[in-house]
């Protein structure tokens, strides 16, 4: 009995939302519009779960793990950060948190994927397969019309570029897209019909 | 041509609602046919044949086995990638329980990370498992991906587990997991058309755009077998409304 | 076991219709595991879980006997001397009999295994010749079953399936492959290879030193270089529609700007988005920015507070911070519906500059524009998705997004489609302003060049193989 509930709240509430979608009327919009606030309900408290997760998990590592020093920080570091934003909303202690910890660890996180990249590149492009030679060739004639100066040295380079563009990557692009929307409705209607019940936890 | 107007102006619901109710026919239609036991042909995709044969060797050699789960539920369009994250984390858990070692996995997204906690484990109660221990084994590293990759480098340098299912938004973030661990097979796959191109050269095994989202019925799942079909079925229709779009515009009927 | 399509029934393998409903079994798809009961593919050789043989036929076998218990160990030889004379020994309580070994199914066939014969019972301590001796023949005498496999592979935390019958001929021949296995040398490379991956290589770090190197010089080439590549530069077509389309804004022009990337693609995106910022400024338009990300709405408000030149052209009155989005697809829908109700304008009067919001349209159709800066792909495309068929975002994405957007700026549903770093070199080229480093186009070619020579050196160098596994 439990299940069919579960399963009758999803069914309904799931094509109340497409129905809305698909069909102009006010009734359904307000409906639909009042679920989706649900759902952003729901992922802020998900997000209150994942933030007593990692409370816990690194709780745990502090008392046994090889990491000890790591997850103190990181706790003393979380715990800051949301007094900080709780209590001082909107301050310059706020924005200071952000310029000066948040923003340089991020982008120096990120500068550092560029030296995997290269090094993810040097496996790729070895010619083992015509996939590679492929790749290798592709990337090479890209990279180089990307250059803004080629078009100065030769002016049809800049043509070329966007007929690559136009036609055989956003060929590529189209029928993957294609194939995702169709696999995405095919998910979301077996969903819709309580084929598949992730809810519950049924095959 | 008048009743096509409305439809060919660029109105695109009815259109959706057709295409809808046609590919909902399909499936029941397929799905059914499955279920009767129907053989129907897939082409071989390497990744989730693979996918089996880790699951044997984690077995086998006693090893763990990590997944890198990038994509958020309950906010996003994304939905369809985080349930084909849940049903593959569904099959390895299911099948690597009695190992001993539990699958361990670090998500990104706060949304996907109790779905995944559930869905490990019922998948060890399936198995035979009394006292599941998948609860402690599923963390959350914050809503980045990078500080996702980062904590999923630091648990598999501890773990040293035998594979890593990086499934989800992963795009450069997985370069770094693969080229720190490359002893660890990856198993790579996203259903975003720009992170393709990363995982194809950062994954040992990958799979991209829709292939992510078929892991169903390469799993002897008789309801995804027959919405694959279906989908297949319904891409060929659309294949001749594009070439007969095209032959029209051509020859000035249309546009 | 061959699993019927029909009512699931469990047939043996050599059945050609269920022994429960009669359905053939030509179509089945699925057969059981002998061995720990788990479903495999029907023309599958192993099982995938316990790598059972699934070839091997398994027959109808009677129910093994019981083996009758062992006799008593023989005596001692008189001709050999006796060390001590005979002490009386206690009797020892008999030894309880082994428990049966039973599976949580019934099983059709119960082997059961002698209790082996208690060595310390009715014998008197003596010297290793006379112990020896007096074990006798075979220890394991009266075990009829030394190694049940099948009992040894089922798991005990699971039912095991039905086991069927064997004869003792093929339990035999059971016995025999095993002993020959177990003493044969097992090439153990040879059957690694057939289920392990290639693996990859590692990369010598000398070589990772190389590649870093490498990168960095093309990284400083831009403060280095005194502009070596030849121009003057031509804007791309889209650029030049998107400084078009900023340039003939009126200063009653209402513009709504999406930051929708984070700290890790700052670098590539920030120019381009100040000098958008920058040239809305001189046009003297409305600017209100949001972003469904907490870091982009940062990234947006340092740039407004932080970089002198906005700060010389720009006014309070000029700038709406809306805020941050919640929901990402689902905030843009909510958006896309109405303005007012994702940011309850009307309950909220005034903004965190003290600007009056309630002059923002509250609807999008009231805006003139809208500007996308994103780096990611499924946020962008929710973007131009959703948006209603008479708006035509303007969009500066980073590289790796650039080329899954490729199709909507085909289909008229983007209205310009700009890639970051370029289009930042060339706004710059184009409105005659001080070129920073970052756009320096000497920077791209040199990356080029590193690609290039990295390439050749993935070619040149000889690659080792690190099978550690």
């Amino acid at each position: 009995m439990r299940r069919i509930v579960i399963a009758a709240v999803a069914v309904i509430a799931g094509l109340l939302v497409c129905l809305s979608m698909l069909l102009p009327s006010p009734w359904l919009g307000r409906v639909s519009d009042m679920l989706l606030e649900g759902t952003l309900i729901l992922a802020a408290f998900a997000l209150l779960l994942g933030l007593l997760n990692i409370l816990r998990t690194h709780t745990r590592a502090v008392f046994q793990g090889p990491r000890r020093g790591q997850s103190i920080l990181l706790i003393v570091a979380l715990l800051l950060t949301l007094a900080i934003g709780l209590l001082f909303p909107q301050s310059a202690a706020n924005a200071w948190v952000f310029d000066h910890v948040y923003l340089p660890i991020q982008a120096s996180l990120g500068a550092l994927l560029a030296f995997v990249a290269l090094q993810a590149a040097y496996r790729a492009f070895r010619l083992r397969t015509v996939d590679a030679a492929i790749l290798l060739v592709s990337s090479l004639i890209m990279l180089f019309l990307q250059i803004p100066a080629t078009a100065a040295l030769w002016p049809r380079l800049g043509s070329v570029r966007d007929w690559m563009l136009a036609v055989p990557v956003a060929a590529g692009v189209r029928g993957l897209l294609l194939g995702i929307a169709l696999g995405t409705m095919a998910t979301a209607l077996r969903i819709l019909l309580a084929v598949d019940r992730p809810y519950t936890g049924e095959e | 041509m008048t009743p096509l107007v409305p439809l060919l102006s660029g109105n695109t619901e009815p259109i959706a609602l057709i295409v809808i109710l046609i590919l909902g026919a399909l499936m029941a239609l397929f799905t059914l046919r499955a279920r009767g036991g129907g053989r129907m042909a897939l082409r071989p995709l390497r990744a989730f044949e693979r996918l089996s044969e880790l699951c044997s060797q984690a077995t086998e050699s006693a090893a763990t086995v990590f997944a890198t789960l990038g994509s958020s539920a309950p906010e996003g369009g994304s939905l369809a990638s985080a349930q084909a994250a849940l049903m593959l984390l569904r099959f390895v858990g299911r099948n690597i329980a009695h190992t001993g070692r539990p699958v361990r996995a670090t998500t990104c997204d706060s949304g996907l990370l109790p779905a995944a906690q559930g869905t490990l484990t019922r998948a060890e109660r399936a198995d035979g498992l009394r006292h599941p221990r998948t609860g402690s084994h599923i963390s959350f590293a914050g809503p980045e991906p990078l500080g996702m990759a980062v904590e999923a480098e630091c648990a598999m340098a501890d773990d040293a587990p035998l594979a890593n299912l990086l499934i989800g938004d992963l795009g450069a973030e997985a370069l770094m997991l693969t080229e720190t661990h490359p002893g660890v097979i990856h198993c790579a796959g996203s259903d975003d058309p720009a992170d393709g191109a990363l995982l194809q050269i950062a994954g040992d095994e990958t799979v991209i755009g829709e292939d992510v989202l078929s892991g169903g019925a390469y799993l002897d799942r008789p309801s995804h077998m027959g919405s694959l079909v279906a989908q297949d079925a319904l891409r060929a229709v659309l294949i001749v409304a594009i070439l007969v779009g095209v032959v029209a515009a051509s020859i000035g009927l249309w546009g | 076991m061959i699993v019927c399509p029909n009512c699931q029934h469990h047939n043996h393998k050599q059945a050609t219709h269920c022994a429960q409903c009669g359905q053939p079994l030509a179509d089945a798809v699925h057969c059981v595991c002998p061995s720990c009961g788990a479903l495999n593919p029907i023309d599958g050789q192993f099982c995938q879980r316990c790598l059972t043989d699934l070839t091997v036929p398994v027959a109808q076998a009677p129910t093994v006997p019981r083996p009758e218990p062992t006799p008593e160990p023989p005596k001692v030889d008189s001709g050999k001397k006796e060390s001590a004379p005979q002490a009386q020994k206690p009797k020892t309580p008999e030894r309880p009999a082994r428990r049966k070994r039973r599976d949580c199914k019934d099983r059709s066939a119960q082997r059961e295994i002698a209790p082996l014969p208690d060595p310390a019972e009715g014998r008197e301590p003596k010297g290793l010749e006379g112990g020896l001796a007096e074990l006798g023949g075979d220890p394991l005498a009266g075990v009829t079953d030394v190694l049940p496999l099948e009992t040894a592979v089922a798991l005990p935390h699971r039912g095991a399936p039905p086991s069927e019958l064997r004869s003792e001929h093929e339990e035999q021949e059971d016995a025999h492959l095993f002993s020959s296995l177990a003493s044969e040398p097992a090439p153990l490379t040879a059957a690694a290879q057939q289920v392990l991956p290639p693996l990859r290589s590692k990369l010598p770090r000398w070589l990772k030193l190389v590649l870093s190197l490498l990168l960095l010089l093309a990284a400083g080439v831009p403060s280095l270089s005194p502009g070596w590549l030849p121009g003057p530069l031509t804007p791309s077509a889209d650029t030049s529609k998107l400084l078009s389309v900023l340039s003939s804004l009126g200063s009653d022009a209402q513009i709504l700007v999406a930051f929708e990337y984070g700290p890790d693609h700052a670098a590539e995106l920030d120019p381009v988005a100040e000098r958008i910022l920058e040239q809305l400024a001189d046009q003297g338009v409305q600017i209100h920015l949001l972003s469904t990300e907490p870091a982009g709405l940062g990234l947006a408000q340092r740039m407004l507070h932080g970089s002198d030149s906005l700060q010389m052209g720009l006014d309070d009155e000029q700038i709406q911070v809306l805020g941050l989005l919640p929901g990402r697809e689902i905030g843009i829908r909510t958006l896309m519906r109405s303005v007012e109700g994702a940011f309850r304008l009307q309950t909220v009067a005034s903004g965190p500059h003290g600007t009056d919001l309630t002059h923002t349209p509250t609807r999008i159709s009231g805006f003139d524009h809208v500007i996308l800066v994103g780096d990611d792909s499924r946020i962008l495309r929710a973007w131009i998705e959703q948006a209603p068929s008479t708006l035509h975002p303007l969009a500066v994405v980073t590289a790796q997004v650039y080329p899954a957007l490729v199709p909507y700026k085909a289909s008229g549903q983007l209205s310009t489609l700009t890639q970051g770093p370029t289009a930042a070199i060339e706004l710059q080229a184009s409105t005659s302003r001080q070129i920073t480093p970052l756009g320096a186009t000497d920077g791209l070619a040199a990356l080029f060049v590193v690609v290039l020579c990295v390439a050749i050196l993935a070619n040149v160098l000889p690659t080792k193989s690190n099978n550690t596994r």
